[in-house]
């Protein structure tokens, strides 16, 4: 560990491009390092680019800044063109398909969309049709990954997704969701109202988004309900983005954000949210009960150990344990006690079975 | 300039562990940090000549090699890559430290490197005339590579072809050649003065010894070159020397198969690898006996202009 490193390049220029003014050539380094552990490498970099390289920019930084856009363009080329197969798969049986995530902003031409770093494609459908969309992916050549009974069993009966898929020959990877969230979720959200926002996605007869708000929900509610924070910086950057490109857009967005974050369920979750925003991207905050609540909420500390830098140099001390601890209350949470303690007990005596394999 | 070799011992062991060691290859820095004992041996053999800073400052692509958690450091000790923190790989025995350093370091230009396109092939060159050498496998394209070097020939990759556009151009990322199982005897034999490192042995590839790359290949590292032929070597024990050629379009659809970042780079990537092929004729060479292949090779390259 550097001595000197406990300076994020990183957090300092996501709050404010301009900072990058003032770095020197080796915080410039850390910062596309830390970018790069982050998943924010092609964002941060089409971010410099927009108005030309900063002056303080080392020579050295142009082509790391290049080849960081390239990947975030193929990123986004190769996900609409996986969405264009997976509609050809999908035509015959006409039912209504939902893109999510980081495939719907690419469709719908959404700022996060731009150097987004993703490789599945997030699509969901109706329970009842997931039987008929299942089988026309199989015939299109997407398998599931999850050949154990138990992992079958943990996705079909509690889950909000069925098991990946993945194409035999692309080996691109498709989450089917019929639910926004885990419906065994003690929080008791109820993701149906997000669902009855939804909207045609341009250019993709038969097939839609996420409304506005409901969109920037579920990226809430994905980052909070899924302890997946390697990537977690990344997803506050699109809740960002969306939130500041949707209240440009139609005056009045936070107040329905708002309403529809109670009538879901989802203020706590939506508040602490915004205050990572807040914190790391310097997002504008709606005057909100719940966003005063949260303020000294101890799950947002934690939080803000986690869904931050994760590069070794500048990563809080304590993120190690604080992933830990958010990873078990997450998993507290989406389960009610009696099928979460079959859950871990499964998981405890299946890992002591297995062994690894090295390289 | 500090070399490598400059550094004492204890300078660079301390520059390993604090993270503030930095190696420049060709166009690239790397930060390298390493606790591991097993790592500096074999790195200060293998990369004594190597311009380096032992005093941190500016760096592409920061690397590491270290135990995967305290307890492996003393107990079945391993070894484990890291990139930016991430961990691409399952750790190796701590023997294999270097070897896992070189995989990972190749990983990371591969994955990352999109300001070029990168090709699986080695590239060496004499009098200007860059000649590439197309990974098939068993095509002993690393085993022709530290022949090539060692008799005259400027080393500029024995695994990748950096080409930078928009007139296509070979970027030299010098590092030291991979060789395995039964090359490593062959080259040890017919060189017998070639500073190899220390055997890694029973990896998943087999055993692997590395070659040092040849000083001039470090001293002008940042020497791109053109292209001028593009082989696509095929050793067998007992072929008969056969040469021949491979039309562009051929050529390029086989190059494709062996890039690593080629779908990356959209119609960019299509226009560089089309100028490349146009601007370098290509051959299958089929070969028994290095010397003959060495021969022939010497024979395209002077033909080629």
């Amino acid at each position: 560990m550097t001595p000197r490193a406990r300076f994020s390049p990183l957090i300092r220029v996501l709050s404010d491009i301009q900072a990058s003014e003032s770095l020197d050539a080796e915080e410039w380094s850390l910062l596309f390092a830390e970018a790069r552990a982050a998943g924010l490498a092609p964002r941060i970099a089409s971010t410099l680019g927009e108005h030309g390289p900063p002056r303080s920019m080392p020579a050295r930084f142009a082509p790391q800044a290049l080849a960081a856009r390239l990947q975030g363009e193929a990123i986004a080329r190769d996900a609409l063109r996986e969405v264009r197969y997976l509609r050809a798969a999908l035509e015959g049986i006409n039912t209504p398909i939902v893109l999510l995530k980081g495939a719907a902003y690419v469709v719908a031409g959404l700022p996060p969309a731009r150097g987004r770093v993703f490789s599945d494609i997030d699509i969901l459908s109706r329970r009842e049709d997931l039987p008929k969309v299942e089988a026309s992916l199989m015939m299109a050549g997407w398998i599931g990954d999850k050949k154990d009974s138990y992992d079958q069993r943990y996705y079909r009966e509690w889950s909000h997704e069925i098991p990946p898929m993945t194409h035999l020959q692309r080996g691109t990877t498709v989450d089917l969701h019929h639910s926004l969230v885990m419906p065994t979720c003690r929080l008791g959200i109820d993701s149906g109202i997000l669902l009855k926002s939804i909207v045609p996605a341009s250019g993709l007869p038969g097939w839609f988004r996420l409304g506005d708000e409901a969109m920037v929900l579920h990226a809430c509610a994905h980052l909070l309900l899924n302890s997946e924070f390697d990537r977690g910086l990344r997803d506050l950057g699109d809740i960002n983005l969306l939130v500041r490109h949707f209240s440009g857009q139609t005056p009045g967005f936070l107040a329905r954000l708002i309403d529809l974050a109670s009538a879901s369920g989802l203020e706590r979750i939506a508040a602490r949210a915004l205050l990572l925003c807040h914190r790391f991207y310097a997002t504008p905050l709606p005057d909100w009960p719940a966003i005063t609540q949260a303020r000294f909420d101890p799950v947002l500390a934690l939080l803000g150990q986690v869904a931050t830098t994760r590069h070794p140099d500048t990563r809080p001390t304590l993120q190690p344990i604080a992933d830990q601890m958010l990873a078990l209350r997450e998993l507290s949470l989406r389960f009610p006690a009696h099928i979460l303690i079959r859950h871990l007990w499964h998981k405890a005596f299946s890992t002591f079975g297995q062994n690894r394999t090295s390289v | 300039m500090t070399r490598v070799s400059d550094l004492e011992r204890k300078q660079l062991r301390h520059a390993l562990v604090t993270g503030r060691f930095r190696l420049q290859v060709g166009a690239l820095v790397f930060r390298i940090a390493s606790r591991v004992p097993e790592f500096m041996p074999a790195f200060t053999q293998l990369y004594a000549h190597y311009p380096c800073d032992p005093d941190g400052g500016e760096f592409d692509f920061d690397v590491s090699v270290d135990a995967p958690s305290i307890m492996r450091r003393w107990f079945r000790r391993n070894a484990t890559f890291r990139f930016s923190g991430d961990e691409p790989f399952l750790p190796m025995t701590a023997d294999h430290a270097h070897a896992l350093f070189e995989w990972g370091t190749n990983w990371v230009v591969g994955a990352y490197g999109h300001q070029y396109l990168i090709l699986h092939s080695a590239v060496l060159e004499r009098d200007g005339r860059g000649a590439m050498f197309v990974a098939v496998s068993g095509g002993g394209k690393s085993t022709l590579a530290a022949e090539l070097a060692l008799s005259g020939w400027r080393l500029l990759s024995d695994e990748m072809a950096l080409v930078d556009g928009p007139d296509p151009l070979l970027v030299p990322h010098p590092r030291p050649v991979s060789l395995k199982n039964q090359s490593i005897g062959v080259i040890r034999s017919r060189h017998p003065g070639a500073v190899m490192g220390p055997p890694a042995i029973d990896t998943h590839k087999g055993t692997i010894a590395h070659l040092r790359a040849p000083d001039d290949a470090v001293e002008r590292a940042t020497e791109a070159v053109r292209p001028a032929i593009i082989v696509f070597p095929k050793w067998s024990p007992t072929a008969a020397l056969r040469v021949t050629e491979v039309g562009q379009g051929n050529a390029a659809m086989r190059l494709i198969e062996q890039s690593f970042n080629y779908p990356v780079l959209g119609p960019a990537g299509f226009e560089r690898l089309s100028a490349l092929v146009r601007a370098a004729p290509a051959w299958e060479v089929e070969y028994s006996s290095l010397d003959d292949a060495k021969r022939v090779l010497n024979e395209l390259l002077t033909g080629a202009c």
